[in-house]
């Protein structure tokens, strides 16, 4: 056998463990991308949630029935009666 | 043979090992992909391939504003993979703290467990959907073999105001009334599914197959704005409140355009707490309880006579001695009104000059006009129960059915209904039909129908608030047209009686009335209350009054009506004019 052809498949051998390397690396580079993702997506789930429950926080906040039940608890504010009230148009 | 092998060269050798490994390699992988194909597989899909569920979320649900009515966030459910275990490896001290967390008995908990020992996730009583607060201070027990689900829970922030017209779902949530319910086509949530490879510790590393992707409820925007709708229900509870009514109902709505700005019904529940729940807290009476219209009637039985160009306006009618006999039936109103003209009929609210009135045109006339503002059909806003009201074909009605349906009694309207009426009236005969879904085109019926009788009948309202039953409706600074009503409560039975002593208070008005932006109808059932003030000019008027109020002023519409700081600057005027300039007094400071 020739030298060439004994380089050859030298050349093939080699060739042939360093892509099953290259091929089990690259699956465990994609696995751990992948792991990744899904760690990503995980907490891009709980920030939406966050910020669901910090939107009802805050609505929950300004709902009316609040702000008049602190306006009176916490302030001692109270409507005034009728006759007390007078309107003014702001746009005279 | 030995010279054979002494022949042989160490290349044959190394081809000939490389070879037999090559053989292996393939004898294995056929017998492993014909022979034993079934066991590995099997043993992969326990394992590794796993079908995951992927969680979508609810729909939220807005106001006109995009105030959350509705939402959906997770939280946390308390349970355990072992729950024999959960019981034994734990210090009673611990799992009585626990309770008391939870809120439970110890004795409870311990009984509760042991009935679930077999299964594989085993729920703690009162543990589902813990909010992050419980969960911290769980956690700081350092209990054993506890385990944690994730589950969807539904919020509504504005609790018990919109209880009765959002709705609710149940604990798996699900929608179980209201809105919530009726729109659960655009809101409802779809879980997706795919089939995942796992490594050893069970963390997902690749997708195999996508079997159905997620989808997120709609988002669902109302017509609703939750400040005139808070209004609405804080009168409506305190009136009722006041007066120890039963229940009553505030409907809002947009004369422009027909957006719902409110749909207060009392009493209600707040969807958050599921103890405050019963099955008549869930009405919402200004959709689902159809009442009779009484006086409120009225205006549209003028606009008819007028339409059908009978009603000589000059003619006055003779409603002395206050009372009228007809056949077995007394009809009467509240004091004798004597010689009256339409505009007074309606001004006094008198049934006998109504019952005059209807007798001077075709009955058919009053029929039509009553079928054209919606009377006896579902206003169609998408609501569980709806209910369209009665009003029988003119062909059925006798001549009491006629005095019947002239004070309006014998046909039946939701308040809801009532206010697209008034809408009407408020437009001149232009039909817009109320919607609540804000992505709902405006239905805006084109053809114009009794726009000459609506406009009398609107200028007269005016009067009605202004020095008739209705002045305990007027607001300050903006010109108020509207009619009260007082029915009393069919009792039915073979009778057909009436109960003297329960009544129905209402009161339907528009706002401004030079330039209608909104119809307020107020009805509260059953006030309990001092002889004669169980009217809807004493009841249901002062809180028409004090919602429109408020309600004009969160929208920002302009006053039309000359306010009293105007009245007072004018009249320092006019006394201007009659002063004569006296030179002034210079005190003696020295």
């Amino acid at each position: 056998m020739s030298n060439i052809k004994i380089y050859t498949i030298s050349f093939l051998i080699i060739a042939n463990i360093a892509l099953s390397f290259g091929i089990v690396y690259v699956e465990h580079l994609t696995r751990s991308q992948f792991r990744d993702l899904q760690s990503e997506s995980n907490k891009k789930f709980n920030l939406r949630n966050d910020w669901k429950t910090a939107r009802i926080t805050a609505d929950t906040l300004l709902s009316p029935s609040r702000i008049e039940k602190d306006a009176r608890n916490l302030l001692n504010m109270s409507l005034p009666k009728d006759k007390k009230w007078e309107l003014i148009n702001i746009n005279d | 043979m030995i010279n054979y092998y002494k022949n042989l060269k160490r290349k044959d050798i190394v081809l000939f090992f490389v070879f037999c490994a090559f053989s292996v390699i393939l004898l294995r992988s056929i017998n492993l992909q014909y022979t034993e194909n079934e066991k590995y597989s099997s043993l992969i899909a326990k394992g590794e391939i796993k079908s995951v569920i992927t969680r979508a979320t609810r729909g939220t649900i807005v106001d006109r504003n995009g105030s959350i009515l509705a939402e959906s966030i997770l939280t946390h459910t308390l349970g355990t993979t072992n729950p024999r275990a959960f019981l034994n490896k734990n210090t009673q001290e611990d799992l009585k703290k626990l309770c008391k967390i939870l809120g439970i008995k110890y004795v409870n908990l311990r009984r509760n467990l042991e009935k679930k020992v077999n299964r594989k996730f085993a729920y703690i009583i009162a543990g589902r959907k813990l909010s992050p607060e419980v969960v911290s201070d769980i956690s700081k027990l350092n209990l054993k073999v506890i385990d944690y689900k994730q589950e969807f829970k539904r919020f509504y922030p504005e609790g018990e105001v919109t209880g009765n017209l959002i709705g609710k779902t149940n604990i798996e949530h699900i929608a179980t009334s209201g809105i919530e319910i009726r729109n659960n086509n655009t809101l409802k949530e779809h879980n997706g599914e795919k089939i995942v490879m796992k490594d050893r510790h069970g963390e997902i590393v690749s997708d195999i197959k996508l079997v159905s992707a997620p989808k997120n409820g709609e988002e669902l925007m109302l017509t609703i704005d939750k400040r005139l709708q808070y209004v609405a229900y804080r009168e409506l509870k305190k009136q009722a409140i006041s007066v120890n009514a039963k229940s009553g109902s505030v409907v809002i709505l947009d004369t422009t355009n027909g957006d719902i700005l409110a749909l207060a019904s009392y009493p209600s529940y707040n969807p958050n707490d599921k103890y405050s729940y019963t099955n008549e807290k869930e009405r919402n009476r200004a959709i689902i309880d159809s009442i009779e219209p009484a006086s409120t009637i009225k205006p549209f039985l003028v606009a008819a006579a007028l339409h059908s160009g009978k009603l000589d306006l000059k003619k006055m009618f003779d409603t002395n001695p206050g009372y009228r006999i007809y056949g077995s039936k007394k009809y009467s109103d509240t004091k004798n009104n004597g010689i009256i003209n339409y505009e007074e009929v309606l001004i006094k609210s008198s049934n006998i000059g109504s019952i005059l009135i209807s007798e001077e045109f075709d009955k058919k006339i009053y029929h039509n006009l009553l079928e054209y503002v919606g009377f006896g059909d579902m206003v169609n806003i998408n609501f569980p129960s709806e209910s369209k009201g009665k009003l029988d074909h003119h062909s059925y009605w006798g001549e009491s059915d006629l005095r019947s349906h002239a004070i309006g009694y014998a046909l039946k309207v939701t308040p809801l209904q009532l206010a697209k009426a008034y809408s009407i009236i408020a437009n001149e005969g232009v039909i817009i039909n109320p919607r609540i879904i804000k992505r709902k085109s405006i239905q805006k019926n084109q053809k114009q129908k009794y726009q000459n009788s609506f406009s009398k009948v609107k200028h007269v309202l005016g009067k009605v608030v202004e020095n008739g039953s209705g002045t305990r409706a007027s607001v300050k600074g903006y010109s108020v047209g509207g009619k009260t009503g007082t029915a009393e409560k069919y009792m039915g039975g073979k009778k057909k009686k009436y109960n003297k002593k329960e009544h129905i208070s209402l009161f339907a008005g528009i706002t401004p009335i030079t330039d209608p932006k909104l119809v307020i109808v107020v009805v509260i059932s059953e006030p309990k209350t001092k002889p004669k003030e169980f009217y809807g000019g004493h009841i249901s008027a002062p809180v028409f009054r004090k919602v429109a109020t408020d309600s004009l002023r969160i929208l920002n519409v302009s006053p039309d009506m000359k306010m009293d700081y105007q009245k007072k600057v004018s009249m320092k005027i006019e006394n201007l004019d009659n002063y004569t300039l006296k030179t002034p007094e210079v005190p003696n400071v020295f």
